[in-house]
């Protein structure tokens, strides 16, 4: 589709975000234009699902957002391939790469998040990849074929991800952590430890306390790594997962208020009025901690589309707040994390853990002044859900810390009223 | 919508729900052959026991569900008449929705496929029995535990539900 020189909606950014944005928008304006501006060439798809891609386990099609026409279908414009170079908040426009201008009535940032790619000798390889979409994905899969070993640097969820791709694609792998344990963002200690165990039997070096220092090469291909205590790692392959961070250069600091991404209210309005901004750019409201923060993850980044396009056609809908919650299988061994995982060395907090050795059993569940703030499970998959409830509702625990973490916690735990909301009525 | 809701004073704990819920949802929808087969079909509501207490509980099919909301490819939905389905084709079970629901009415199915020797996986839930009328779960429980009713429907315009047609009352109790 071309771009229009003058559109009612505008949404840059065509994933998670910008897919609830367009449903919200079509809640109370069924026909007024949306055009949705992507730098990528296929229609909006599963980003956590690259993984699956890349391993060759499903096609573009089981991975696209229902269908390739579900935007269109819902009366957006999308155009594939364009890039915005420039926003201009109080001309309401913005501009592309190739000079194009699109004015706006309203605008919503749902660009997302781009790889943090620090300065590291020998980058630059064609070999040196990121691992955030599909394209990314495609290149692992033809490099992989032309070598059996990879390094992948930064052990958190895109390293796990990226890993778990190679060695489905039957490649030895090496991951290079710079904290003293992987997937520090999302899992504690000892989970971690777990999910390392389950890298390591599908043979996964993991590397914790260091750094790669150079990726080597020869003539144009990249044939390793050398980390910082000077050992050589070979490689035909390396994918730089160190993070990820808000894709905002197109704005003006000035102009739009940003923290660590575009700051944004329960509206999801940015500073500017008739702007919003939502999923991995935006920075909003934790609900644990009450704090900003960016949290980039799928649930929080297609809500906050949803309420953001309500509020963009002139409805009302409140975002309820961000909580981090991530679900990560490694060698069928699988994690559901949400919220606090590890508790600060500060008053009010407490650990609570259960285990099962046997059958590979972790829990653990963070308080703090008797509310249920984060939650770590391990090979548990049973009513895991009624924790995300209770930390989003602040709901005190202390009396029930006993049975907290027995395997058949549940709403039948509560008093009758409770289950009453939650079971019966509350729809 | 009409929804499935439990009435815990008239749950005995028979679980007889579980079994006409695998029934149903079995290829050959017989009570001895479902048993056995593979992949094995499984429940959709669980029992839920502590003490004398106990009531079935299965997909709330909400309003905003926050299963539709985590999925990241469109594998949930919510359907026209309010159902939240899944779409077992798609699901690439990576747990999203179950992480989310926070009636952990969403279940991981895992099950070997015996002839392909490929591993089943996807998220299962209450489809509300697409192929009845009213959901097999009400239809089995004797003694009115399940109803299957529009509670969405303003005041005195509510459907009767089985419980006010058969409920147990103390007296006919049998010891």
């Amino acid at each position: 589709m071309s771009v229009p020189q003058q559109t009612k909606y505008l949404i840059i950014g065509n994933s998670a975000a910008a897919i609830g944005a367009v449903e919200g928008i079509r809640q109370s304006d069924p026909s007024g234009a949306v055009t949705v501006l992507t730098r990528e060439r296929h229609p909006a798809y599963a980003r956590p699902f690259i993984v699956n891609f890349a391993a060759k386990k499903i096609d573009m099609d089981k991975m696209v957002f229902h269908d390739p026409k579900y935007l269109e279908n819902l009366g957006a414009n999308v155009v594939y391939g364009v890039e915005v170079s420039r926003l201009d908040p109080k001309g309401k426009s913005a501009t592309l790469a190739d000079g194009r201008v699109v004015g706006f009535e309203k605008l919503l940032i749902a660009s997302g998040g781009k790889p943090i790619r620090p300065p590291i000798k020998g980058d630059g390889q064609k070999q040196v990849i990121s691992f955030m979409t599909a394209d990314d994905a495609s290149l692992m899969t033809l490099y992989a074929r032309e070598t059996n070993t990879a390094v992948v640097i930064g052990g958190g969820l895109i390293g796990l991800k990226a890993a778990e791709a190679l060695v489905d694609l039957g490649l030895k792998v090496v991951m290079v952590e710079l904290a003293d344990f992987i997937l520090g963002r999302v899992l504690d200690r000892k989970a971690a430890a777990i999910m390392t165990a389950a890298l390591q039997g599908r043979g996964v070096e993991v590397i914790t306390s260091s750094t790669v220092a150079e990726i080597t090469g020869k003539r144009g291909n990249v044939t390793g790594v050398v980390l910082k205590d000077g050992r050589p790692v070979e490689a035909g392959l390396v994918v730089v997962a160190i993070g990820v961070t808000p894709n905002m250069d197109f704005i003006d600091k000035n102009e739009i208020k940003t923290g660590r991404g575009i700051v944004v209210d329960e509206f999801l309005r940015t500073s500017r009025g008739d702007i919003y901004a939502a999923g991995d750019v935006a920075e909003s409201r934790d609900i644990v901690t009450g704090q900003n923060a960016v949290i980039a993850v799928w649930p929080v980044a297609k809500r906050q589309g949803y309420c953001a396009g309500v509020n963009m056609a002139g409805g009302r809908k409140e975002f309820k707040g961000s909580l981090v919650e991530n679900v990560l299988e490694f060698g069928g061994c699988t994690t559901v994390s949400y919220g606090v995982v590890s508790a600060p060395v500060e008053p009010g907090y407490e650990e609570l853990v259960s285990e099962n050795k046997a059958r590979g059993i972790y829990k653990k569940a963070v308080l703090k002044d008797g509310v249920l703030v984060g939650a770590v499970f391990v090979r548990f998959l049973q009513n895991i859900g009624i924790y995300r409830d209770l930390i989003i509702n602040k709901t005190d625990v202390r009396n029930l810390k006993d049975s907290l973490l027995e395997d058949d916690f549940g709403w039948k735990y509560f008093p009758e009223n409770v289950r009453a909301d939650k079971i019966r009525n509350l729809v | 919508m009409k929804r499935i809701y439990p009435i815990e004073e008239n749950c005995v704990t028979c679980k007889l729900c579980e079994t006409a819920c695998v029934v149903e949802h079995s290829r050959s929808k017989n009570v001895y052959l479902a048993w056995k087969e593979q992949p094995k079909p499984v429940s959709k509501t669980t029992v839920h026991e502590k003490g004398p207490l106990s009531f079935s509980a299965m997909c709330r099919h909400c309003d905003e569900p926050e299963c539709v909301n985590a999925c990241p490819n469109n594998a949930i939905s919510k359907d026209s008449s309010g159902r939240v389905m899944v779409d077992v084709e798609r699901c690439q079970s990576c747990w999203m929705c179950l992480m989310s629901c926070r009636f952990s009415s969403i279940k991981p199915y895992i099950d070997v496929e015996p002839k392909a020797e490929t591993v089943i996986r996807f998220s299962s839930k209450c489809d509300l029995c697409p192929d009845r009328k009213v959901p097999a779960c009400v239809d089995v429980c004797p003694n009115g535990a399940l109803v299957y009713e529009d509670r969405d429907a303003p005041q005195g315009e509510k459907s009767v539900g089985a419980a006010m047609e058969t409920p147990v009352r103390e007296d006919e109790v049998i010891d």
